[in-house]
Order: C-alpha cells, then sequence, then structure tokens
C-alpha cells in the first residue's frame, strides 16, 4: 500500500489538490502505439472531491488526448437531469504510479477553476482518504 | 451522439443479461450490437477493430439506465447529449 501525506496552511480554501496524469484509455494508446504515434497525456491539476460520483475532466483534456465518448449517463445539475457523454480515460495517481485508474468520465465547464480534473468516488473507492482539518493536512492511501 | 445507441441496448438489455450471466460489456454501434466482452477494455479494443477510431458505446449489461450521476458543486457540462424528462 502506498499513500502520499500533503499539508498546507491554505487547505481549508484550496481543499485537497494532487497532481494526476490523465491518458487515453488502454485500448487507444495501444493503437497509437502500433502506429508509431505518441501517446498523449496532460499533467493536471486535481481536487479530491467527495461530493462526486464520477471522476470529471475539463474541455482541454478531452481535446488534448483526442478522446471519444464511448457511454452516455445522466447527469444531475442545477437545471434538470441531462444525458452527457462520458469519456474513458486513465488517471495516474501520485500514489498509482505506473499503475494506470481506468475511469469513464463526464467533461465539465472547470476553466474557471484552479484545477482541470475533479478526482471523484469512482476512484475514491479504492482509497482511503484522511482529512486533519485541525492539522491543515490531508492522507490518500491506496 | 450515442443517443441511438442507448435506444437500441433499452431494448436489447433484458435480452443480453439473459443470455450472459456473468455480466460484461456490451458494444453497439447503430443499430448493430457487436458482442459481449467480460471487460470494457476488450469491448473497446473490438469496437475500434471494427469501426476505427470513432464513437460507439460500450456499457455494462447491467447498468441501471435511471442511475444519476450527482456532483456537489454546481458545474457546467459542455457536451450534452439530450435533457432527460421527468
Amino acid at each position: 500500500m502506498s499513500f502520499l501525506t500533503s499539508r498546507n496552511s491554505g487547505l481549508r480554501q484550496s481543499g485537497p489538490i494532487i497532481q494526476v496524469i490523465v491518458v487515453p484509455p488502454q485500448p487507444i494508446a495501444e493503437q497509437l502505439q502500433k502506429e508509431g504515434k505518441q501517446v498523449p497525456t496532460v499533467k493536471a491539476t486535481a481536487l479530491i472531491d467527495t461530493g462526486a460520483t464520477a471522476t470529471c475532466i475539463n474541455q482541454d483534456i478531452v481535446d488534448a488526448l483526442g478522446l471519444i465518448a464511448f457511454d452516455a449517463q445522466i447527469v444531475g445539475t442545477a437545471g434538470g437531469d441531462v444525458l452527457q457523454s462520458f469519456y474513458d480515460v486513465g488517471i495516474v495517481l501520485p500514489i498509482s504510479q505506473p499503475n494506470i485508474v481506468s475511469v469513464q468520465s463526464p467533461c465539465a465547464d472547470l476553466k474557471n477553476q484552479p484545477y482541470q480534473v475533479l478526482i471523484g468516488r469512482d476512484v475514491l473507492s479504492m482509497c482511503t482518504l484522511f482529512y486533519n482539518g485541525f492539522d491543515n493536512s490531508f492522507t490518500l492511501h491506496m | 451522439m450515442l443517443e441511438k445507441e442507448l435506444a437500441v441496448f433499452k431494448t436489447k438489455q433484458a435480452e443480453l443479461r439473459a443470455a450472459n450471466p456473468n455480466g460484461g460489456f456490451v458494444v453497439i454501434k447503430d443499430d448493430e450490437v457487436l458482442g459481449v466482452w467480460l471487460n470494457r477494455t476488450d469491448a473497446i479494443k473490438e469496437g475500434i477493430s471494427k469501426w476505427g477510431n470513432v464513437s460507439f458505446l460500450v456499457k455494462n449489461i447491467n447498468d441501471d439506465l435511471t442511475h444519476v450521476v450527482n456532483f456537489s458543486r454546481n458545474l457546467k457540462f459542455p457536451n450534452v447529449v439530450s435533457h432527460v424528462a421527468k
């Protein structure tokens, strides 16, 4: 089991933030490698969000990785439920390297946020998250 | 995008579940059901092998289509397929 602990005096404001790498799903990566093409990757700032059912990515990541939707699911929004495209992606967490966590993510407009990814409870279902408000720290175990 | 495939999935889901008691992931493009594979990666591979790097549906045959993915923050989603009638 590996873990990371992050301590930040601004934790209450920023929330639990980590750096992740987002990659295309394995079949797409393998196809690109067969064609002699480089597999694109995106380094991104991610907020661990216990209020998110699923991990969510910004449109810039969809564009940079050339992702194609292989699923659509209902997403609850303030304006009502919408059927939303979901993209297969791989998330490399600092504690999961070199392993890739495969998830299906909707794309949300996060362009005015200080992060490009929300890590949802799909990834957290494989982790233990300990948020220590007294110490301004959090620990993520995998 | 994928609306047609989801409609096909809805009509076939019970049949797919009966035929695949161990579960699996079905691959559908337009009206064509390519097959069911036990893991999602293999299902996507077969779809790409058949149609190339284009959009097609890969769905867990045991998925509940009424399940709602929720976010506690008020996010905007640019890639809406359709609005869901209550």
